[in-house]
């Protein structure tokens, strides 16, 4: 970072044709007037051209004046920021003129800007969730002590600071040095490196899976030693599976005989089993007839002896003999039909283990010559490769993440917090010296002063935490806080003492190094010292006519060099649409 | 089978023949009886 230093402000009022321009010089500046001679006007006018929103401004100024110009140095380069309204422009100068840097009516894009300007990279979120670059509200709030509130709350003069997310304890960190540019740009890297991390991971997911998925058919084709060697297996498998079907078809065939067979037997059975039935009850009759039987129709006389009744019986017996062998029958070949279904499923799971090594086979067909032939066999290989690449990637991203991450806890540590603070303290304390504050009053909390007096210590408090704040910053180095603006209060009723003291220890602040704003009604002594003193006499007649034509002369080149850039930027853009 | 043989199993089957068909007449009449019985006792009830 480089040191900021304010050159000059110009403000103009087209409608007045007048304007005016406040030069501002190293160490003390001091602006001297009293009251409504525009001082504090000029001064958020400093303010304003940077795009922080003053609370409170005069009403007549915000409507006359039309255009503000604030020319800085940071380090050994010029620029110059103009603003009308909502337009911001940003221009450098390099040497012979002004170059239009940017234009435009986003806040967030001149701001944007004007952080690459000074090389700050403070990362911020919105309350709705929008993330940008810190703004120049936030990051110069604590280098002005405004003639109204500022002199009861410290680095409260602005308004357009409450959308952003802890806007309060992440600026007082930055600007204490304690999380600085050093621990956001380890936040980005750590970032990056988790970005790359996890688009390793998803690489080498995709990978993993897409090796897995080939693997076990490839591993398979390894084994192959031609394509001829499938084809010929191809061939064997589909002919052994024609054979087997054949097998399994006539085992089908002598089940359905076999089936048959048994139906026939069971049908028989049935019929001897009821002959056998009604043979019994004939048996039965017989016994119980007399010796001799005529029939009724032809009158035949039979003999009803034992003898025959035997022969009866032997039909019984018979019966009985068929049954038990068409019981055997059956049996037997139901023992066959078992035995044939068995048969039948083990042919059946045989035909389905063949032919699942047939469509096997075709598969490795139509994959060898899809990675031999069409050159994915080679990316496959490639890819295996890749993952230990891939996992060497991933592994060096999260080392480097725990490096970082140790250098981040590091830099947050409660022993570095403390060191800050404590050297924060230190020029606090020598600021209450001059000021007549006991010290006991120092208490630091995010690295700012707690306000928890009331009467003439409050504004005495905000005086000696700010000035020590500028103080340390100049100590610790060139930065964009090497400028302080002080508007004393509305003076009536003001603690004359306590006045007189705050004035004397301006000496402490106007070290050449920095560069210190004050506006005063009432002389400060060191005027003598000061590298410029400006004094506005005249009530509301701050803007003369003077320098005006000089003033809307280089307000125009400017507005020229502008109207050019974005021109030129507009056709830069079309191209790059185009392309 | 010589004639007589022949002609015994004839007479055999024959008297087997009456004596099936001489049962089956007295079931059908024990069966007949049985119905009139059968018809009268539901008349009488």
């Amino acid at each position: 970072m480089e040191r900021l230093t304010l050159s000059k402000l110009i403000v103009i009022s087209q409608s007045e044709s007048r304007s005016l321009e406040v030069p501002f010089g190293e160490g003390l500046n001091i602006i001297l007037g009293g009251n409504k001679t525009g001082k504090s006007s000029i001064i958020k006018s400093i303010f304003t051209t940077l795009g922080c929103e003053c609370k409170k401004v005069e009403a007549d100024w915000k409507k006359i004046i039309s255009a503000y110009m604030l020319f800085f140095k940071y380090g050994e380069k010029k620029f110059c920021i103009v603003r009308q309204g909502n337009k911001f422009q940003i221009f450098e100068y390099n040497g012979n003129a002004y170059f239009c840097l940017i234009e435009t009516e986003s806040f967030h894009e001149y701001s944007n800007c004007l952080m690459d300007v000074l090389k700050i990279k403070m990362p911020c979120i919105s309350k709705d969730g929008k993330q940008f670059n810190v703004t120049p509200p936030l990051l110069f709030r604590f280098q002005y002590i405004d003639q109204d509130e500022g002199w009861t709350k410290i680095a409260d003069s602005f308004s357009n600071v409450a959308y952003i997310k802890d806007w309060k304890p992440n600026t007082n960190k930055y600007v204490s040095g304690y999380l600085d540019d050093s621990y956001y740009e380890l936040q980005a890297q750590k970032n990056e490196h988790i970005i790359e991390r996890d688009d390793k991971r998803k690489e080498l997911n995709y990978s993993q899976n897409f090796v897995s998925r080939i693997t076990s058919t490839v591993s398979m084709m390894e084994k192959i030693e031609c394509v001829e060697d499938v084809t010929k297996k191809l061939e064997l498998l589909i002919a052994e599976a024609e054979k087997m079907r054949k097998i399994r078809f006539s085992i089908n065939a002598e089940m359905t005989v076999l089936e048959n067979d048994i139906y026939v037997n069971q049908q028989k059975l049935h019929i001897v089993s009821h002959n056998i039935k009604e043979t019994q009850k004939d048996i039965e009759y017989a016994m119980m007839q007399n010796d001799e039987l005529v029939c009724p129709i032809c009158g035949t006389v039979y003999s009803n002896g034992l003898e025959e009744q035997l022969n009866i019986t032997s039909d019984y017996e018979h019966g009985e003999k068929l049954m038990l062998e068409l019981t055997n029958n059956i049996a037997r070949a139901n023992e066959r039909m078992e035995g044939l279904k068995t048969e039948y499923n083990n042919i059946t799971s045989d035909i389905q283990i063949v032919e699942e090594s047939i469509q096997t086979s075709q598969e490795l067909l139509v994959y060898s010559s899809f990675y031999k032939n069409k050159g994915q066999y080679e990316i496959y290989e490639s890819c295996k490769k890749q993952l230990d690449v891939i996992q060497k990637e991933i592994d060096a991203h999260v080392f480097e993440i725990s490096k970082i991450e140790e250098r981040i806890t590091e830099k947050k540590s409660s022993q570095r917090s403390k060191a800050i603070r404590q050297e924060i303290e230190k020029f606090c304390s020598t600021l209450a010296d001059a000021i007549n504050l006991p010290k006991t009053f120092i208490k630091l909390r995010d690295f700012v002063q707690i306000i928890d007096r009331t009467g003439s210590e409050t504004p005495r408090l905000v005086y000696m935490y700010q000035s020590a704040l500028y103080l340390y910053n100049l100590d610790r180095a060139y930065s964009p806080f090497n400028f302080y603006v002080i508007d004393t209060p509305n003076q009536q009723g003001q603690d004359v003492d306590n006045l007189q003291s705050v004035f004397k220890s301006l000496e402490l602040l106007s070290s050449n190094e920095g560069q210190v704003i004050v506006g005063t009604e009432r002389e400060t002594g060191l005027e003598s010292v000061a590298s410029t003193v400006i004094s506005l006499s005249e009530k509301r007649r701050c803007l003369n006519d003077a320098d005006y034509k000089e003033h809307i002369s280089l307000f125009e080149s400017l507005q020229n060099e502008a109207s050019q850039w974005v021109f030129d930027n507009h056709k830069m853009m079309k191209t790059n649409n185009r392309a | 089978m010589n004639k007589n043989s022949a002609q015994l199993v004839k007479e055999q089957q024959k008297y087997k023949i009456l004596i099936r068909n001489l049962r089956k007449q007295q079931e059908e009449m024990n069966n007949g009886k049985t119905n009139v019985k059968q018809a009268d006792s539901n008349q009488s009830k």
